[in-house]
């Protein structure tokens, strides 16, 4: 543990600024809105610079910005402030993928969200800090507070209510 | 691959095996639709990966206020006022001392003067009376 006192501006950018992405695909995943999902980076990263002095006795400061945006984004969700939407009223609103990225990789990333936004948040969350953020499961036992064994179980029904999702999609594209 | 397929479906597999997963599923050599579905599944989240904000939030720009720019001038102003009635003042009593010692030493010469001046009445009183004595004896 570190037992300075102080967590400098420059501390700041490269041990906790550099997490926004990670910020901004988890709140994503869970809200499925990128407008929701950008309010969540600047909001996360001011309370964190608000509380930067405290920052200094974290060890593992990915595993803390994960868990503080995970709480987060499911209080907005609870809250009335959350108006969560469906994943094709999203897509109706928002150009999600550039138009340069590839068709089929844009048509699977949408494939994904689609599916991910039926599912418990729980498997949502599982899923993004696995196999998105590709973080070891005693990072996402910190974060959960999850059993190991729940944790595999779980991503393994995610995993494969993905797959299946994909392999009707593309059958269903077939027989057209 | 196969294998690696089956464990990562169990939620078994490492993120060593989860890597060479995507990387296989750029170009998998297989015709079978569930190997082709993973494979897919990999793609999107390749790209999911490299998903971010557009937006990225900056600390916030330190203004410094009026008072803390001048505030080293303000302490100098402030010491240089305190400095300059201290040895004002300082200088003023020192010439009100000065006064006083002349003031006292004028008034201790008049006192000797005064003393002087009353010898100088008596030894006159004394020739008036030697003076008188003298005319009565010689007339």
């Amino acid at each position: 543990m570190n037992t300075s006192t102080g967590f400098s501006e420059h501390q700041f950018k490269s041990e906790v600024m550099i997490h926004q992405a990670l910020v901004y695909r988890l709140a994503k995943g869970l809200l499925v809105s990128k407008e929701e999902a950008e309010d969540v980076v600047q909001e996360m990263m001011t309370r964190l610079w608000m509380q930067k002095d405290s920052l200094v006795q974290v060890d593992n400061k990915r595993a803390f910005i994960a868990k503080m945006t995970k709480n987060y984004c499911l209080d907005r969700l609870k809250s009335k402030q959350a108006q969560r939407v469906s994943w094709d009223t999203v897509h109706e609103k928002q150009a999600i993928w550039s138009p340069e990225q590839p068709m089929e990789a844009k048509e699977s990333v949408e494939m994904i969200y689609r599916c991910l936004a039926q599912l418990p948040e729980t498997q949502r969350l599982l899923f993004q800090l696995r196999d998105i953020e590709g973080m070891e499961y005693q990072e996402i036992e910190e974060i959960t507070g999850m059993q190991p064994v729940a944790i595999r179980v779980a991503l393994s029904r995610v995993r494969k209510t993905l797959k299946n999702h994909v392999l009707q999609q593309n059958q269903h594209g077939l027989t057209k | 691959m196969k294998k690696i397929i089956d464990r990562y479906a169990e939620g078994l597999s490492s993120l060593a095996e989860e890597q060479l997963l995507r990387e296989w599923s750029a170009a998998p050599q297989t015709d079978e639709p569930q190997e082709l579905a993973w494979a897919q599944l990999m793609r999107g989240i390749s790209q999911a990966k490299e998903s971010e904000p557009q937006q990225l939030w900056a600390p916030p720009v330190r203004t410094i206020p009026r008072f803390q720019r001048f505030k080293y001038t303000a302490i100098a102003a402030s010491v240089a006022l305190v400095l300059g009635t201290t040895v004002f003042t300082g200088h003023r009593q020192y010439q009100k001392r000065q006064a006083q010692i002349a003031y006292e030493q004028t008034l201790a010469a008049f006192e000797l003067v005064s003393e002087q001046m009353q010898k100088a009445n008596k030894s006159i009183a004394y020739l008036e009376t030697y003076e008188q004595t003298k005319n009565k004896l010689f007339k």
